[in-house]
C-alpha cells in the first residue's frame, strides 16, 4: 500500500519552503541594486517592499516549522512543485507594482515565464520600462533556468535530502558524485559564460553604436535569458531589434550552449573534448537541427514568395533553433511567423519545439535524450524481430558513459513522451474553444509547454484570462516534468480526505 | 549616372501617392504596403544604432504596442534629439518611407527606408515622484518582519538550551 501524506510530512515541507521564500527576499536585492545604480527610485522601493514581503512570509513559516528534518521523496518532489507557484507570486510583486500590466494575473503570467524559462510576454510598453524591473525579468529567467532548488541547495540542502529535493525540479542527472558540487559546477559553468559572453555581447552593441553602459546592460539581460533558453529581450522588438546578423549569429550560439546538457559541459570543460563527437544525444540533437532547419526552409521557399534565399535561410535557421532550443528569441515577430510561415514550416517549428533541449541543460520539452531512447527502442524491437526466437538483442548508446537501454529507461521516456503530447494537444483544443485556429493555438500551447516562447500573437494581454491561466499551468508542468506536479497534487487530495 | 536615377526616384516619391499608415497595419496587412512608398508616425525609442551613412532607429505607435525599424542617412539622425526610455519621451516623428516585408538588402529584415523624416513632437526628459505611502508601508513591513525574525531566533536559542 501505498503510504498517504501525513501532517507530519508538513514540517519539512513548510520549514524548507520558507528557506528558500526567504532565499528570494536575498534575491531582490539583485535588482534594489541596479535600481540603486541607475537612480530609479520608484522601483527601488517597490523591490524593498517586496523583498521585505517575501522575508516576512519566509520567517514566519520557518518560525512555526522550524525543525530542519530529513525529507523524503514525496516531500522533496512537493517543495519542488510548490516553491515555483509562491516564486511565481512573489516575483510578480514588483512587476504588477511597475505598472506595466493591466492584472495581477498578467504579472503572474510573465513571472511564470521567466522562472519556467519561456519567454510568452503580456508586458506592455516594454519600451519605457525602468531598468531595474527589467533586470528583474531577466534575472528571473536565469534563476529559474539554473533551478531555484539548485540554488538552495547551495545553502540549505544538506545529505540525502539534497538529491531527493534535486530531483523533484526535472534534474535526474548527477554529473558529480555529490548533489551539491554537481549544484557548484553549474553555477560555475553559467557565471563564467555570463562573464565571456557579457563582454562579446557588449562589445558588439558598442561597435554598433549603442551606449556602453546600454551595450553591456543589454549584453547581460540577452545573455541570462538566452543562456537559459528564455528568451525575453529589453525591448519589445525581441532580437530583431538589433537590426544584425551579428547578434543574431552569437545569440544562437549562447542558445545551443544553454541547451546542451551540464553533463557535456563537465566533460569538455575537464578535457574530454571527443565527448562531443560521441555522445549520443548532442548528435541526435544536432541532427534533428539540421533536418528541421532544411526542410521547414524547403516549406517556406516554396509556399512564401518574394523572400530572397539569405533572407530566408536567415529567418528559418534562428527560428529552428530558438525553438529546438527552447529560447524563443525571434528575428522577426509573431505577426511573420502567423502571415509569412506556411503550414508545413509551422508544423515543423510545432516539431521542433515539442522536442526541446538536452536533458540536464536550461530547455524544456520532451528532450533528446528520451527522443534518442524511444529511436534506440524502436531500432532493438526492429532488430528482435529480424533475429533468431532466441537472440538476446542489446542496444547501447554513449552518454556521457556507455549506458545499456534497459526497460524501464524506456518506459519513462515514453511515459514523459506522451504526458508532453497530451498536454501540447490538450492546450491546443483549450485555444481553439477561445476561437483560435487549431494550428496556432497549438503552437502557442507547444510554445508555453516546452517552455520556448515563440507566439503566433495568441499571447497578449487581451487574451482572455483563463487561457493565461492555462498557459501558466502549463508553463509549470513542462518545466517540472509532470512527475513532481502529480505528486504535489496527489499531496493536495490525500490533505483533504485522510484514510 | 545612378545617382542621377537615384535622385530622379527620391524627386518622383512625393508625386507617389504615400499613404499614411499606422505601424500595427504594416504587421497585419504587411502585404498592401510592401515595397510602396508610406508615411508613418511614431516615437523614437531606444537607440541610435550603426555607423557610416546608414543608421538604424526603431519607432513605436505612440498608443500602442507595435515598433519598427527604419533606415535613415546620417544626415537626418541630427533632427532627432530625444530616444524613449524610462523616464523619457522620444521625439515623435513623421517618416516618408519605402516599406519592406522582408528588405533585400538587410538580409530578410522587416524596416522602412526613410526618405524623409520629419520631428513633429519633441520628446522630453520627465520626473516621477517617490510615492510616500510605499515608504510608510516599506516601514511597517520592516518592523513585522524584524519582529517575526526576533521571534525565531529567540525561539531557537531556547531550542538549543
Amino acid at each position: 500500500m501505498i503510504p498517504q501524506f501525513s501532517r507530519d510530512d508538513l514540517k519539512g515541507i513548510f520549514h524548507y519552503t520558507g528557506k528558500l521564500i526567504i532565499l528570494l527576499g536575498y534575491l531582490f536585492l539583485f535588482p534594489l541594486f541596479v535600481a540603486l545604480i541607475y537612480k530609479e527610485w520608484n522601483p527601488a522601493i517597490d523591490f524593498i517592499f517586496s523583498s521585505l514581503f517575501s522575508f516576512s512570509i519566509g520567517y514566519l513559516i520557518i518560525w512555526r516549522f522550524p525543525e530542519e528534518v530529513d525529507i523524503n521523496w514525496r516531500q522533496g518532489m512537493t517543495i519542488a512543485s510548490l516553491i515555483w507557484l509562491i516564486y511565481m507570486f512573489l516575483g510578480a510583486i514588483p512587476l504588477y507594482l511597475s505598472g506595466h500590466y493591466n492584472l495581477y494575473i498578467d504579472a503572474c503570467f510573465e513571472s511564470m515565464s521567466a522562472l519556467a524559462t519561456t519567454g510568452l510576454v503580456l508586458v506592455k510598453n516594454l519600451d519605457h520600462m525602468a531598468n531595474s524591473y527589467n533586470f528583474w525579468r531577466h534575472f528571473m529567467c536565469f534563476i529559474g533556468g539554473q533551478g531555484i532548488i539548485l540554488l538552495g541547495l547551495l545553502i540549505f540542502f544538506r545529505g540525502a535530502s539534497a538529491f531527493k529535493i534535486y530531483v523533484g525540479e526535472a534534474r535526474e542527472e548527477k554529473i558529480l558524485p555529490n548533489v551539491v558540487q554537481t549544484a557548484k559546477f553549474i553555477w560555475l559553468v553559467s557565471v563564467c559564460y555570463l562573464i565571456i559572453f557579457t563582454l562579446i555581447l557588449g562589445s558588439i552593441n558598442i561597435i554598433h553604436g549603442i551606449s556602453p553602459s546600454r551595450s553591456f546592460f543589454h549584453a547581460i539581460c540577452i545573455f541570462m535569458a538566452g543562456w537559459d533558453t528564455a528568451g525575453f529581450a529589453v525591448q519589445s522588438q525581441n532580437i530583431a531589434y538589433y537590426h544584425s546578423i551579428l547578434i543574431d549569429i552569437i545569440t544562437s550560439l549562447i542558445v545551443i550552449l544553454g541547451a546542451v546538457s551540464f553533463g557535456l559541459h563537465y566533460a569538455v570543460w575537464t578535457g574530454k573534448f571527443k565527448e562531443i563527437l560521441r555522445n549520443y544525444e548532442f548528435k541526435t540533437f544536432m541532427v534533428s537541427i539540421i533536418l528541421l532547419t532544411f526542410f521547414t526552409f524547403i516549406g517556406f521557399m516554396k509556399f512564401t514568395r518574394n523572400v530572397d534565399f539569405f533572407s530566408s535561410f536567415r529567418i528559418v535557421s534562428y527560428h529552428i533553433i530558438s525553438g529546438h532550443t527552447g529560447v524563443g528569441y525571434t528575428n522577426a515577430d509573431s505577426y511573420y511567423l502567423k502571415n509569412y510561415f506556411p503550414d508545413f514550416s509551422l508544423i515543423l517549428l510545432i516539431i521542433a519545439m515539442g522536442f526541446g533541449g538536452c536533458s540536464c541543460s536550461t530547455s524544456g520539452g520532451i528532450k533528446m535524450l528520451r527522443i534518442g531512447l524511444i529511436l534506440k527502442e524502436l531500432k532493438r524491437e526492429v532488430k528482435g524481430y529480424s533475429s533468431p526466437t532466441s537472440t538476446v538483442v542489446v542496444e547501447k548508446f554513449h552518454h556521457i558513459k556507455d549506458i545499456s537501454l534497459t526497460d524501464s529507461s524506456v518506459k519513462l521516456s515514453s511515459i514523459i513522451l506522451i504526458m508532453y503530447i497530451a498536454t501540447y494537444l490538450i492546450g491546443g483544443i483549450i485555444g481553439t474553444f477561445f476561437g483560435y485556429p487549431f494550428l496556432h493555438s497549438l503552437f502557442e500551447s507547444t510554445s508555453a509547454c516546452a517552455n520556448v516562447g515563440l507566439s503566433v500573437g495568441i499571447t497578449n494581454p487581451d487574451m482572455p484570462n483563463s487561457l493565461k491561466l492555462t498557459y501558466i499551468i502549463e508553463m509549470w508542468i513542462g518545466r517540472l516534468e509532470f512527475i513532481s506536479v502529480f505528486v504535489f497534487i496527489r499531496y493536495l487530495f490525500s490533505l483533504r480526505s485522510p484514510e | 549616372m545612378k545617382k542621377f536615377f537615384l535622385l530622379l526616384f527620391i524627386l518622383a516619391i512625393p508625386l507617389y501617392p504615400a499613404e499614411k499608415v499606422k505601424i500595427r497595419e504594416l504587421y497585419e496587412n504587411g502585404e498592401k504596403y510592401n515595397g510602396k512608398a508610406i508615411i508613418v508616425e511614431g516615437e523614437v525609442i531606444g537607440d541610435l544604432m550603426g555607423k557610416g551613412e546608414e543608421r538604424w532607429i526603431n519607432i513605436k505607435d505612440e498608443f500602442e504596442d507595435f515598433a519598427i525599424g527604419i533606415v535613415i542617412s546620417k544626415k537626418e539622425i541630427e533632427k532627432i534629439e530625444n530616444f524613449g526610455r524610462y523616464r523619457i519621451k522620444g521625439d515623435v516623428v513623421r517618416v516618408l518611407g519605402i516599406y519592406n516585408i522582408n528588405c533585400p538588402k538587410h538580409y530578410g529584415e522587416r524596416d522602412i527606408h526613410a526618405l524623409n523624416i520629419e520631428v513633429i513632437k519633441k520628446g522630453e526628459k520627465y520626473t516621477e515622484e517617490v510615492n510616500i505611502k510605499k515608504i510608510y508601508l516599506c516601514f511597517l513591513l520592516l518592523s513585522i518582519t524584524l519582529f517575526i525574525a526576533y521571534l525565531y531566533h529567540k525561539e531557537g536559542i531556547s531550542r538549543e538550551e
